[in-house]
């Protein structure tokens, strides 16, 4: 099933426990016990949720740094949140 | 006449015990001194928890743990079985409280301590087997204490447990329970070789094996985040621990280098983990 955020969703780290590696952060979702690694874009997103941050400032912020489509970008980034955003390690609240 | 014999006191990790027999067991006595004799707690204080083996009316056996029967109408092979079962379990649950426990083996050469991390039927104890054979000292093939700041591995030189699908490759081994019969050979670690049993030792490398039917021997360093997930399944209770067994788990992948190993042949599996040993240990030299 799909997940259309809406832009001004605003996703926060829920319950976790990080371990950071150079390559790559390992993440355990309190709330679910589950283990997730995450490296490449996967880590830069998680890094850029240090604070909570709205969906469209994410996407922003990506398209600002990598020549794609914001559509893509979101695309990207939702497909990225479902299993985290499922697991509890993201939460989601509604912006303003 | 024989008479009662009373085994032990004996040290798995932190579960303390004897094993207390009825009189009339041919054989059985001597089984178990033997299969348990690593374990033996020179030093350790009490209490210590009571195993007895007992007759039941139709000559079959019966064991008891504080008292509490676990299990009966036992062969003395069955015997052997559930006793080291419990023993496992105890000493694991008596532990973890306390510390971190890997379900791994461990094995130790020229001063440095490898250890093997897997989940069941991985191949843990058919890999240590052929390390032993080879000339390795023997840690455990079962449950790995680390000291997570010394990075010293604490004997626990239980038996190794051999099931049968590993008995082909170690036919001298073989070692059926008193009466004929056995679930899995319990080996003596001084049976493959006689002070084959190694004191506390500083760890090297972390080498998860895993047999795999046919498979090319296949080494693979693990990146520190892909280490913690490999190795998490390994943990004991990392649920009921899991910022303690995170943290642990984490800190070991930043200060030794880990390996996943796939092993087909034996062999050819021990040529490319004492390979890897090798290179680590110049890799130390050099930092050294």
């Amino acid at each position: 099933m799909s997940w259309s955020p809406s832009a001004r969703d605003v996703w926060s780290r829920g319950h976790v426990i990080e371990e950071p590696f150079e390559e790559s952060v390992v993440v355990y979702a309190t709330r679910s016990q589950t283990l997730h690694r995450l490296a490449g874009t996967s880590r830069v997103l998680w890094d850029l949720l240090e604070r909570p941050r709205a969906v469209a400032e994410i996407v922003d912020e990506i398209c600002a740094s990598y020549s794609v489509p914001s559509e893509r970008v979101l695309a990207d980034v939702t497909k990225w949140a479902e299993p985290l955003i499922a697991a509890r390690a993201l939460v989601v609240t509604q912006g303003d | 006449m024989q008479v009662p014999w009373r085994g032990g006191p004996y040290a798995a990790l932190d579960h303390h015990f004897t094993v207390h027999l009825d009189a009339g067991i041919p054989g059985l006595a001597e089984y178990l001194a033997d299969t348990l004799g690593e374990l033996a707690a020179g030093n350790v204080a009490g209490p210590f928890d009571r195993y007895e083996v007992q007759r039941q009316a139709d000559d079959l056996l019966q064991l008891t743990f504080q008292n509490s029967p676990f299990g009966t109408r036992l062969t003395p092979s069955g015997v052997a079985s559930h006793l080291s079962w419990h023993i496992n379990n105890q000493a694991i649950n008596k532990t973890l409280p306390r510390a971190t426990l890997l379900h791994s083996a461990a094995v130790a050469r020229d001063g440095w301590a490898i250890a093997l991390p897997a989940v069941m039927e991985s191949g843990k104890s058919t890999t240590t087997t052929g390390l032993v054979q080879r000339g390795w000292s023997y840690l455990t093939d079962e449950a790995v204490e680390l000291d997570p700041e010394s990075l010293l591995v604490k004997p626990f030189a239980k038996s190794i447990a051999l099931d049968p699908g590993s008995w082909p490759l170690f036919p001298a081994l073989e070692r059926p329970a008193p009466g004929g019969g056995a679930e899995q050979w319990h080996v003596p670690p001084g049976r493959i070789r006689i002070d084959a049993v190694a004191p506390i030792t500083p760890l090297i490398a972390i080498i998860s094996p895993r047999y795999e039917a046919g498979a090319p021997a296949q080494v693979e360093r693990l990146e520190g985040g892909e280490a913690v997930m490999h190795l998490s399944p390994t943990i004991f209770s990392f649920s009921t621990y899991p910022e303690r067994s995170l943290r642990f788990l984490a800190g070991l992948a930043r200060r030794v280098p880990a390996y996943r190993v796939t092993l087909g042949d034996l062999d050819e599996g021990l040529d490319a983990i004492e390979a890897v040993f090798e290179e680590c240990l110049a890799a130390r030299k050099v930092t050294a």
